[in-house]
């Protein structure tokens, strides 16, 4: 059970629960990643490649300015756009340094500096604790992706002169960004509260995310059988943009729904094992 | 002040400990995983020979890919910023610098102590790989000879990576973003650059070292220009030691405060 | 009798923030309380003195040599620092050992004996075998302490050595720190807490603020502080009698009567002339004194003084 009458002895208030524990926490760790010492440049690289599909968008609406071709090429419509930027690779490499500089210690200097017990000290439980953690890496990989994503909506609409847009298209804007920042926060979390050695969670996370990849085309090259790209992160969230905004057309023989499938599983594994890592450290 | 026995004090604590670690054996994990990799390939060859590349085929793909290009890196990245960084980091550098030991040789007690634990994790993987691979070939000379060319080649990588990123650390605190950027940054990117560019990284000298089948040119294809033999050789041993002297340097001069902010 | 550390115009800034100003020192052989609140200075100058910083301006001289990097001075000098910071999968046994053979024991079996003795010394012996992970926070402090005497080093710098400890451990240490003096050896002790240091010695360094205030002997330190008035309490059986006489000298400057305790305190800023007086008096006038004390002839009352509390 949690402890919640600690700190409280000389406070003349009304003692009453509170819903909205993980705030003070989610402020606090926004603050602390925006003042890191190479935030900026971080925050550069990811959206660079929003200014470039920017520019790109544009570009579109004007094919005499012969800019990008290559690009713009392959955006003959929405869809194939909103895929491309989404699960352009470069995107999602900078998504996974941003989770190695700003995720990898959140949990690991905790660990490290024994405040688990200072914080369930307080009138915390688990999930205020792990909600504030979570909450501080979704608010910034959401901000890396679907802030972008919505921009380029509206820069769409604005440099076309329509206002017409598919509605299932929005829809999957919407929902692609959450379904891979949940991954990408659980993912790094969970990593962050198996050791208190920040610099081996970052070499993890990294390596995991290269690993499996290299592990993936070894397989696939082996077993002749793109079934195997199923042990790729990278391929998998490429899989599941192709899914939501291709309707499911991939240049990989399998299906993309196994994609989607295995992206939500292993999310929701990351997470309970992080819940169980919090409670051994709470109990 | 006997420094052999002090030297050798700190090779075999710091051997035995880095070996003994949590971390180190999931590195090891990871070596090892393409071993299973290949006796999985092995065994399915025997059964059906004509549906499976072959695992001697595999090999060298293996060694490029998951020993060269991601392993050894990563190995050299944690290991060789942890000679300097653990200590501040832990608080524990104090223990080693008022203690009768001239400063460069705690650097390269250390560091020394810390090759044999990467060159352990790697030669262990590499070896076991080469002998499931090559089981039909091991009467052959030649493959022995590969064998000790790719040793070679993981042994001149190691001390070549861990060199540049001991150099690192040696001076600031951040070197493992610095250090990621480089491997799977800059070298990455170079990959595809014809010409000189290529020579700006560790990983050409390494590959020009390897058996390797030139790729046709083109855009975004993988472009290796392999520099000869004898020069990347020297190249790379010159690297390994400008490099860690100069950390050495560094590491006997500087001043460390161990604050409490990390 | 020459200094074993001497220091001239020694400072040292981390970046804008000052550590030490201007310490000019010359440290003889024995005890010597380093002493200042938290924050003052001691830690850095322990630093320096130890060759673990490198002075800003000035310079700090062991034995008439410089210490930063100067590795053959530490066969002669032990460190007890004051971060709690150890190798966590190393046994106590594994640590001193290994700091023992960094200090060139002859064999592993001289080591081993080093070791044996460094551990007995602070009673981790029978803890020896277990992982520095599982000590209390005392025990990781004895062991550090021990670390800093496996080489039974001529001069000692402990910085807070006592911090955590229980108090039975606390009167071994300090007893064990008279017996290194007496053998000869300088121990430079570092704390905040008065009472660590006044059990000690009695010749100590103030700091505060990165500054010397004061050094010596304890009493001779308060005897120069004349402008600070004394405090002398007496306890008798006429408190009034004796408050009533005492309040018309010149060199008195207040009493106060404390009817419950029969206690009277008086202060003074010309205390020899007034023991002579009382001395007189009280004979003269058959006055049975219990007790005469000078509650702030002591570390406490000059501290609070020169830090201007």
């Amino acid at each position: 059970m949690a402890i919640r009458e600690k700190g409280y002895t000389g406070w003349e208030g009304e003692l009453k629960p509170s819903s909205q524990l993980w705030l003070p926490i989610f402020f606090s760790g926004i603050k602390t990643i925006f003042k890191k010492k190479y935030a900026k440049l971080i925050f550069g690289g990811v959206t660079f490649p929003f200014l470039i599909f920017l520019i790109a968008v544009y570009v579109r609406t004007k094919p005499e300015l012969r800019l990008l071709s290559g690009l713009v090429r392959q955006l003959a419509t929405d869809a194939s756009l909103f895929n491309l930027f989404f699960t352009n690779g470069f995107l999602i490499f900078m998504l996974f340094i941003f989770c190695i500089f700003a995720g990898a210690e959140l949990i690991a200097a905790d660990l490290r500096f024994n405040a688990l017990a200072l914080y369930f000290s307080r009138p915390l439980d688990r999930l205020d604790y792990i909600g504030g953690k979570f909450s501080i890496l979704l608010f910034y990989l959401l901000l890396f992706t679907l802030v972008p994503g919505l921009l380029l909506v509206a820069f769409k609409m604005i440099f076309s002169g329509s206002l017409s847009f598919s509605p299932l298209l929005l829809l999957a804007i919407l929902v692609y960004p959450f379904i891979l920042s949940m991954f990408l926060a659980s993912f790094t979390l969970m990593l962050s509260s198996l050791t208190a050695n920040a610099k081996f969670t970052r070499i993890i996370i990294l390596l995991l995310y290269i690993f499996m990849d290299a592990l993936a085309q070894m397989l696939r090259t082996v077993f002749k059988s793109d079934y195997f790209n199923l042990f790729s992160i990278q391929r998998n969230i490429t899989q599941v943009g192709n899914l939501l905004f291709n309707k499911g057309q991939s240049a990989w023989n399998f299906p993309s729904w196994l994609s989607l499938l295995t992206i939500l599983g292993l999310t929701l594994v990351f997470s309970a094992v992080l819940f169980l890592r919090i409670r051994r450290a709470e109990g | 002040m006997n420094e052999k026995k002090t030297a050798w004090a700190l090779l075999t604590t710091f051997f035995r400990f880095g070996w003994k670690n949590k971390r180190s054996r999931i590195f090891l994990l990871f070596s090892l995983i393409p071993v299973l990799l290949l006796l999985l390939v092995k065994i399915m060859q025997t059964a059906r020979p004509a549906s499976f590349t072959s695992a001697a085929d595999l090999f060298s793909n293996i060694m490029l890919i998951f020993y060269f290009q991601l392993l050894i890196p990563v190995l050299a990245l944690f290991f060789g910023s942890s000679v300097i960084n653990d200590e501040i980091d832990n608080k524990t550098l104090v223990y080693l610098t008022v203690r009768p030991v001239p400063r460069w040789l705690v650097f390269t007690g250390k560091y020394v102590a810390y090759l044999l634990v990467m060159g352990l994790i790697t030669f262990l993987g590499l070896v076991l790989s080469f002998l499931i691979a090559n089981f039909d070939l091991l009467a052959s000379a030649e493959s022995w000879r590969q064998l000790l060319t790719y040793l070679a080649a993981a042994l001149l990588a190691i001390t070549a990576y861990s060199g540049l990123f001991a150099l690192l650390a040696s001076f600031m605190r951040k070197s493992i973003l610095i250090g990621l950027f480089f491997v799977f940054g800059w070298e990455s990117i170079v990959q595809y650059f014809p010409g000189t560019t290529q020579k700006f990284t560790i990983i050409h000298f390494v590959k020009s070292l390897l058996p390797y089948a030139p790729q046709k040119s083109g855009f975004l294809i993988f472009q290796l220009e392999p520099s000869p033999v004898f020069s990347s050789v020297l190249v790379l041993m010159l690297f390994s030691l400008i490099t860690l002297i100069a950390a050495a340097i560094v590491f006997q001069k500087k001043e460390y405060i161990l604050s409490d902010s990390n | 009798m020459s200094a074993v550390i001497q220091a001239e115009k020694l400072c040292k800034w981390y970046g804008n923030i000052l550590g030490v100003s201007d310490i000019n020192l010359e440290i003889q052989p024995g005890i010597k309380g380093l002493l200042g609140p938290n924050g003052a200075g001691k830690s850095t100058f322990l630093k320096l003195a130890a060759g673990q910083l490198k002075p800003s301006i000035g310079w700090v001289r062991i034995f008439g040599e410089k210490t930063f990097a100067n590795h053959r001075i530490y066969s002669r000098i032990g460190f007890c620092p004051e971060h709690d910071s150890f190798y966590p999968d190393m046994t106590g046994w594994q640590f001193i050992f290994f700091m023992a053979r960094l200090h060139g024991a002859a064999s592993p079996r001289r080591a081993g004996e080093m070791t044996e003795k460094a551990l007995a010394t602070v009673g981790l012996t029978d803890k020896k075998d277990f992982l520095i992970k599982t000590y209390s926070f005392g025990m990781r402090q004895r062991l550090r302490l021990s670390s800093s005497l496996v080489h039974e080093p001529e001069l000692l710098f402990l910085d807070e050595p006592l911090r955590g400890i229980d108090p039975l451990w606390r009167i071994k240490i300090i007893r064990l720190i008279k017996e290194y003096e007496k053998a000869g050896k300088t121990i430079i002790v570092s704390s905040h807490v008065l009472s660590e240091i006044e059990a000690m010695t009695s010749d100590i360094i103030l700091i505060h603020q990165g500054r010397v205030f004061a050094q010596g002997n304890i009493h001779y330190i308060r005897g120069l502080i004349d402008a600070h008035p004394h405090q002398i309490s007496i306890r008798s059986n006429r408190p009034r009698q004796l408050a009533e006489k005492l309040v018309r000298l010149e060199n008195v400057l207040s009493v106060e009567l404390d009817e419950a305790t029969a206690t009277l305190i008086i202060k003074t800023n010309q205390r020899d002339q007034l023991f002579d007086f009382l001395t007189r008096f009280l004979a003269e006038n058959d006055i049975e004194v219990d007790e005469i004390t000078s509650p702030d002839d002591n570390l406490q009352a000059v501290f609070d003084y020169l830090i201007g509390r």
